[in-house]
């Protein structure tokens, strides 16, 4: 009896067929059974005694051990295993076996396998003794078979890239020939040119028009003009304005070489590489971050702070008050575009600005700054004249640019006895097709204002007037407008009129010649095709449609949104459908005289700007004020942005503009603290038409005109 | 008589050195065979004591941007017969004595 069990446990093996001497040994080499027993052998136990009832006395225990578990097992001792081997070898070695097998007693390898090979030598007898031999090895074998693939060879020939063999020898005198034969041609031509050149001089008195001359620089701006000059003056009093101007040369072209240094990384990106992983994303693409432009070289120019009002700002606190107002790619130079800084955070006519003209091989400093006290809201480049670009200014000045040169750039600006804007201008506008220099104005007073250039002077007509925030008139009443247009800062400005109490309470087709102008122009744009065609956006969100042509103004209210609008964009191909964007977060797609939009697309928070791409008349870029990006073909799927993408940066800011290059597929965002980023879109986002592959210029204007048919034709209803 | 064979000596010793560099030929598209040429003027204006080196920069530029494989030869006197893929050859001679070949072939 075990009274306790709390004592260690022991495995104790014994081997039978060693205690068990009188079985036959036979018998135990067939069957060596190995118990495994599990008892007690505590210590303890042996102070234990037992009260014997029959003697009545205390006993002590005499048998400690009890079995707990017995196992029957083939585990055998590794003496008995060596005995067994020693005699089989002996065996082996008395029927003259062949030499490989008689390694001796200790050879633990012997398996079934070699038994059987040796087959001849051991008799059969033999054999079945030693197949009934415990494996001296534990082993198991688990084996499942398995559906085997097939292999087969499955060959296609496709055709190589087709090849032409080129021959040629060459040496010294091969290339000096060529040299000199192609220096005749060249000279040839040349005289030609010049006879040709003399001929039409003769012809032809000399009748040219010549551009605006560049007029002297009026006003305050005269000493924020020309910032360059001074800096360097300053830096290097030594030197002459001669030698200034060589080193300027000199350094342009080395600052030039670092930049291709530092980024070239980026210019290969842009130029060459394709985001292969497009090939997998199906229809969506991404946008790739290229150059990020700097805007810190406002702040060093001597004068800037001028603009603070002598305020102790930092220079942090000088790029933070920046912003981007507007941003605009010539469309003549590939790599040029200008961008407006702002610093004022509101558009008032405190605070200082600017127009950097920057080149996209050099994103580090612009390539022409022309600084201004107060801050510039708008900036565009002239569709043919490459060098011209018109600002509208906070204070309401309209300011005409000839950056042809960095040393002196010319201006002509709107001055206050002529009629210029009394609020900050919104918008300018080239016009095309009015042979001299013109361009229309939208300002916050409320008049939108064509302007010819005729010498230095700025000479306005106002077309319309909007009732605006304050409405002062300051120029001649514009034509053809009713009066009770003219005074109403209300909408539902005479009961009487029941056309225009229409306008305000629901949005509804108006006939043209009836419709009352409300709010304030914000967004001009002319029609690509035709100058006397113009939509003007208005702050309440409506859009009009006017004309610059005729007196009697002809118009059609579009009742585009319920936010101020902030894009208004004519498609680059088919010239009767436009965009609005506006901060309610929509973006409407408009075919010209339908009341309805195509397309409505919500982009879930206030739209920052937008724009047709260049490329293709269905792919339409926006970007929220937050930074989202979104890129959207209508002809691929109209419900969901085939990208979106969020602006790469650190704190929060707001954005203020978009652009597109007409040359690349490149994008510029830009916003506050004077934030400017470049991005390609991917391949995906740019993918041509089926039909236009390698189809000429005219076959791919084409197709892009009937991609955009029929996403009217589709949604006209 | 005298005079006039001067005057001709003078104009036979008076030798133009052109530099500029000459296409001989090409059928590259226009935007691959002006990034061509940039290439390779600035690849022997940089290396112009070593061709090899110039070759070198030439075909590993032309690889990263038009893929593999493009060979090329710049040297003064050598003779060519080689076979390439169409619209991916592009011959020229540079700096008035160096020839320079480039094309494409798997």
């Amino acid at each position: 009896m075990i009274t306790s069990a709390t004592g260690g446990m022991a495995w104790q093996e014994r081997q039978l067929s060693s205690e068990e001497d009188e079985l036959s040994e036979e018998d135990s080499r067939r069957e060596p059974t190995v118990e495994i027993r599990l008892n007690t052998v505590s210590p303890e136990v042996a102070n234990l005694v037992h009260y014997d009832f029959t003697s009545r006395k205390y006993l002590p225990c005499e048998d400690l051990t009890l079995d707990l578990l017995t196992l029957p097992s083939k585990i055998m001792l590794k003496e008995d295993l060596l005995a067994i081997q020693e005699e089989r070898a002996l065996v082996q070695n008395t029927t003259a076996a062949h030499a490989g097998h008689a390694e001796g007693g200790d050879d633990e390898k012997l398996s079934v396998d070699d038994l059987e090979g040796c087959e001849d030598v051991i008799s059969k007898e033999e054999l079945r003794k030693l197949d009934s031999q415990p494996n001296p090895f534990n082993f198991s074998e688990r084996v499942s078979q398995t559906l085997r693939n097939i292999v087969t060879d499955e060959m296609v020939q496709t055709d190589p890239p087709p090849s032409t063999t080129f021959c040629v020898n060459v040496g010294p005198s091969d290339i000096y020939d060529a040299y000199r034969k192609d220096y005749a041609k060249k000279q040839a031509l040349a005289r030609l040119l010049e006879e040709e050149r003399e001929k039409a001089k003769d012809k032809s008195s000399s009748k040219k028009k010549k551009e605006p001359q560049p007029p002297a620089p009026s006003g305050s701006e005269v000493a924020l003009l020309a910032p360059v000059a001074p800096l360097q003056e300053s830096l290097f009093p030594n030197l002459s304005p001669a030698q200034l101007k060589r080193l300027a040369f000199t350094a342009k072209i080395l600052e030039r070489m670092v930049n291709q240094n530092t980024y070239d990384e980026i210019a290969q990106d842009f130029q060459f590489w394709e985001d292969q992983s497009d090939d997998f994303r199906g229809r969506e693409g991404t946008l790739l971050p290229l150059w990020r432009f700097s805007s810190s070289a406002l702040t060093l120019v001597p004068g800037y702070w001028s603009g603070w009002g002598g305020r102790n700002a930092t220079l942090t606190e000088g790029v933070r008050g920046l912003l981007v107002t507007d941003l605009s790619f010539s469309p003549v130079f590939s790599d040029l575009f200008a961008a407006s800084f702002s610093s004022a955070e509101t558009l008032g006519t405190e605070g200082a600005g600017a127009v950097c003209v920057y080149s996209l091989k050099n994103p580090s400093h612009p390539e022409r700054l022309l600084l201004h006290s107060c801050g510039v809201t708008c900036v565009q480049f002239h569709p043919t004249i490459a060098s011209v670009l018109v600002a509208g200014l906070c204070r309401g000045d309209v300011v005409i640019y000839d950056v042809t040169s960095s040393q002196a750039i010319a201006e002509v600006s709107s001055s206050a006895c002529s009629g210029k804007h009394l609020l900050a201008v919104t918008q300018v506008q080239w016009m095309r097709f009015s042979g001299k220099l013109s361009l229309l104005s939208a300002s916050q007073d409320g008049r939108v204002t064509q302007w010819h250039v005729s010498g230095n002077v700025l000479s306005p007509t106002d077309l319309l007037t909007f009732p605006g925030l304050s409405a002062p008139q300051a120029g001649p009443a514009p034509n053809g407008m009713s009066p009770h247009d003219l005074d109403g800062n209300k909408k539902s400005a005479t009961p009487s009129d029941g056309t225009s109490s229409r306008i305000s309470g629901k949005s509804s087709f108006v006939a043209p010649d009836r419709v009352q102008l409300e709010g304030t122009a914000t967004h001009i744009a002319l029609k690509p095709d035709d100058d006397t065609t113009l939509l003007v956006g208005a702050t309440t969100g409506a859009v009009f449609q006017c004309s610059t042509a005729s007196t009697v103004h002809s118009l059609v209210r579009y009742s585009a949104h319920t936010a101020p609008l902030t894009a208004l964009a004519w498609n680059c191909y088919n010239y009767n459908v436009f965009l609005t964007t506006s901060m309610d977060g929509t973006l409407k797609i408009w075919l010209q005289q339908h009341p309805t939009p195509l397309v409505v697309m919500s982009l879930g928070g206030a739209v920052a700007s937008a724009a047709w791409a260049p490329y293709s008349s269905t792919v339409v870029v926006a970007v929220t004020d937050e930074g989202k990006i979104f890129v959207y073909d209508l002809f691929v799927r109209r419900c969901r942005p085939l990208c979106v993408q969020a602006l790469p940066q650190k704190k929060r800011l707001l954005v203020s503009s978009l652009a597109m290059s007409p040359y690349h597929p490149v994008l510029l965002v830009a916003g506050e603290r004077g934030h400017l980023v470049s991005f390609k879109l991917s391949p995906n986002l740019r993918r041509p038409h089926k039909e236009a592959k390698g189809a000429d210029d005219q076959r791919i204007r084409e197709i892009e005109v009937m991609k955009i048919d029929r996403i009217i034709a589709t949604n006209r209803g | 008589m005298d005079q006039i064979k001067k005057q001709e000596s003078t104009e036979e010793t008076h030798k133009i050195i052109h530099t500029y560099p000459l296409l001989r030929h090409s059928d590259m598209p226009e935007s691959m065979r002006a990034e061509t040429i940039e290439l390779i003027v600035t690849a022997c204006e940089k290396y112009s004591a070593n061709n090899e080196s110039a070759a070198r920069i030439i075909k590993e530029g032309l690889d990263k941007r038009y893929g593999a494989t493009w060979h090329c030869v710049v040297g003064e006197t050598f003779g060519m017969d080689v076979s390439y893929e169409m619209k991916h050859l592009l011959y020229m001679f540079l700096g008035g004595n160096l020839a320079v070949a480039v094309w494409k072939c798997c």
